[in-house]
């Protein structure tokens, strides 16, 4: 029963400020809306005993994600103090239509999809050590590829990115007065 | 009864069956043993940063050959009552063109990110609010979120001053996560653990600053100089740099919402020294010596949290010290020593861990 009431209670949180980000008529707030999101959601999967999952999501999203996020809002100096206008009415009917026609989507395959209990439920969570096995063992059961393949994706995101602001710098020389 | 001053974990068992025997329900005995740990915590904290805020200042006058608070009782010990009281009655005031809803949420981030991150820490041998089996990665995520309260401090004080002191404090705060993280995890890779409780058991024979040698030592350095910087404190308080921000990140704030910046801040620099109390130097162990049976019993006669706080008082000294010798450093130094000297250090430091691991080549295998 507490289960339930904590799962709801933590579900409206994060819907209410999922609904805030959205919403918010300036960067900043909308960025402290998603905090809360991502807030909400560490706990639930602490609710579910992912511990290390749980834990991963505020390192990354919270500690990495959202800090860089905030500080890119800050750096671009227009947008800091601005307020948006609302968009006019024919571009919110789209936005409405787009968002239902997604949300229709979602709906349907998640009622079609018969759920079941899990074949092999493990109610506790997993250690570092079995998750770094999976994470690395070549064999049957292991994720190496994978994780391989998602390294040197990010490792091409690292490089892409730092080329195109070095490619930036190279063209303007006195681009600092400028911005 | 002497013994659960000892035998902490035996004092929670004992008082876990207590609430289990007399009140039925389940749920009831979670939510007051919840309650509880959280009025302990508090209680806790908010002694601690007064303590800890009067020792500053009286470590700082010692320093510079002065007295200090003298006072407000005998040598000024409730200067920090006194001053609570009137930080309490002060007016509290928002800039007529700041974000209201997220000025006031700012200190609040701060101050819970600090608080949550002592529910982690081991204090003694089963006295712990979490237990969870992450801990030490879970405290770093929850404490890294501490810079998104001063960020929206910054952004949200209408200020020029503030918003570059968050700038400063946002920059400064993500380098040195780095060379914290990492230094960390080069005793992670000894400890093959990142539950607390796992981790102060794992140094039974002996700590990890000598036990890993060389990368033990290395590790700790750079932590004590990456947790320095985190918690803003000299020779790296460039975000709070009086002579060219006023005061920084929390110059619009006062009253109480100047108090828990305050907090916050005492409270970070007491949950760094108490991480690098655990990983470091054992935590709630006990210091021996192989073959000293007689000074080993002696030191066994001191309850384990007194020894958690001995040595995490020592560290705040430590770092207390640091203020009185270092001067402040400019921002492009701040930020060239880290990413230039200190992040790869602490890489090479992790690879050094991981070949002393696999060749087995330190103390006490």
């Amino acid at each position: 029963m507490p289960f339930k009431f904590f799962f709801y209670l933590i579900a409206l949180f994060v819907l209410y400020s999922a609904y805030f980000v959205v919403t918010a008529r300036n960067l900043f707030r909308s960025a402290m809306g998603l905090l809360a999101v991502l807030i909400g959601i560490a706990g639930m999967y602490l609710l579910l005993n992912a511990q290390f999952l749980s834990a991963v999501q505020v390192v990354v999203y919270i500690g990495g994600i959202v800090v860089l996020m905030v500080f890119a809002i800050l750096l671009i100096a227009d947008v800091t103090q601005k307020v948006f206008e609302q968009s006019p009415r024919w571009r919110q009917g789209l936005i409405g239509a787009a968002s239902l026609l997604w949300f229709s989507l979602l709906a349907g395959s998640m009622l079609s999809y018969r759920f079941g209990a899990a074949a092999a439920a493990v109610d506790k969570s997993g250690s570092i050590r079995e998750i770094g096995r999976a994470l690395l063992s070549p064999a049957a059961g292991g994720y190496a590829l994978p994780f391989e393949v998602i390294s040197l994706l990010l490792i091409a995101a690292l490089v892409g990115a730092v080329t195109v602001a070095r490619a930036d710098a190279d063209n303007g020389e006195g681009k600092e007065g400028k911005a | 009864m002497v013994n659960y001053l000892y035998q902490t974990d035996q004092l929670i068992a004992a008082m876990n069956a207590w609430l289990h025997q007399h009140i039925g329900n389940i749920w009831v005995v979670e939510a007051i043993k919840i309650a509880a740990a959280t009025a302990t915590l508090a209680g806790l904290v908010s002694v601690m940063a007064m303590v800890l805020v009067w020792v500053e200042r009286k470590v700082a006058a010692h320093f510079q050959q002065r007295l200090g608070p003298m006072r407000v009782g005998p040598h000024g010990i409730f200067q920090t009552v006194a001053d609570s009281l009137k930080l309490m009655a002060k007016e509290s005031i928002t800039p007529r063109d700041a974000d209201e809803l997220i000025y006031t949420l700012a200190p609040l981030i701060c101050f819970a990110s600090a608080f949550v991150s002592v529910g982690f820490l081991p204090f003694a041998p089963g006295l712990q609010a979490v237990n969870v089996n992450v801990g030490l990665l879970f405290i770093l995520g929850v404490s890294s979120m501490g810079v998104l309260g001063i960020l929206a401090a910054g952004w949200s004080s209408n200020n020029k001053w503030s918003l570059l002191g968050a700038m400063r404090a946002g920059a400064q705060i993500i380098s040195y996560e780095l060379s914290a993280g990492l230094a960390l995890l080069s005793v992670v890779v000894f400890m093959g653990t990142i539950d607390f409780q796992e981790i102060v058991k794992s140094q039974q024979a002996g700590w990890w600053i000598w036990r890993a040698h060389g990368v033990g030592v290395l590790a700790f350095v750079i932590y004590t100089i990456a947790s320095t910087a985190e918690c803003n404190r000299t020779p790296f308080d460039i975000v709070e740099a009086e002579s060219e921000l006023t005061a920084g990140f929390h110059t619009e704030y006062s009253s109480m919402k100047f108090a828990m910046f305050f907090l916050a801040e005492f409270l970070n620099v007491f949950i760094v020294c108490a991480i690098s109390a655990t990983v470091f130097f054992g935590g709630w162990m006990p210091f021996h010596i192989g073959g000293f049976e007689p000074l080993n019993r002696l030191f066994d006669l001191i309850p384990p949290w007194l020894w958690f706080f001995g040595k995490v008082t020592a560290l705040i000294y430590l770092v207390m010290w640091f203020r009185w010798t270092f001067p402040r450093l400019r921002v492009d130094q701040l930020i060239r020593f880290e990413w230039k000297y200190l992040m790869p250090l602490s890489l090479l430091n992790l690879a050094a861990g991981a070949v002393v691991v696999t060749t087995g080549w330190y103390f006490f295998r």
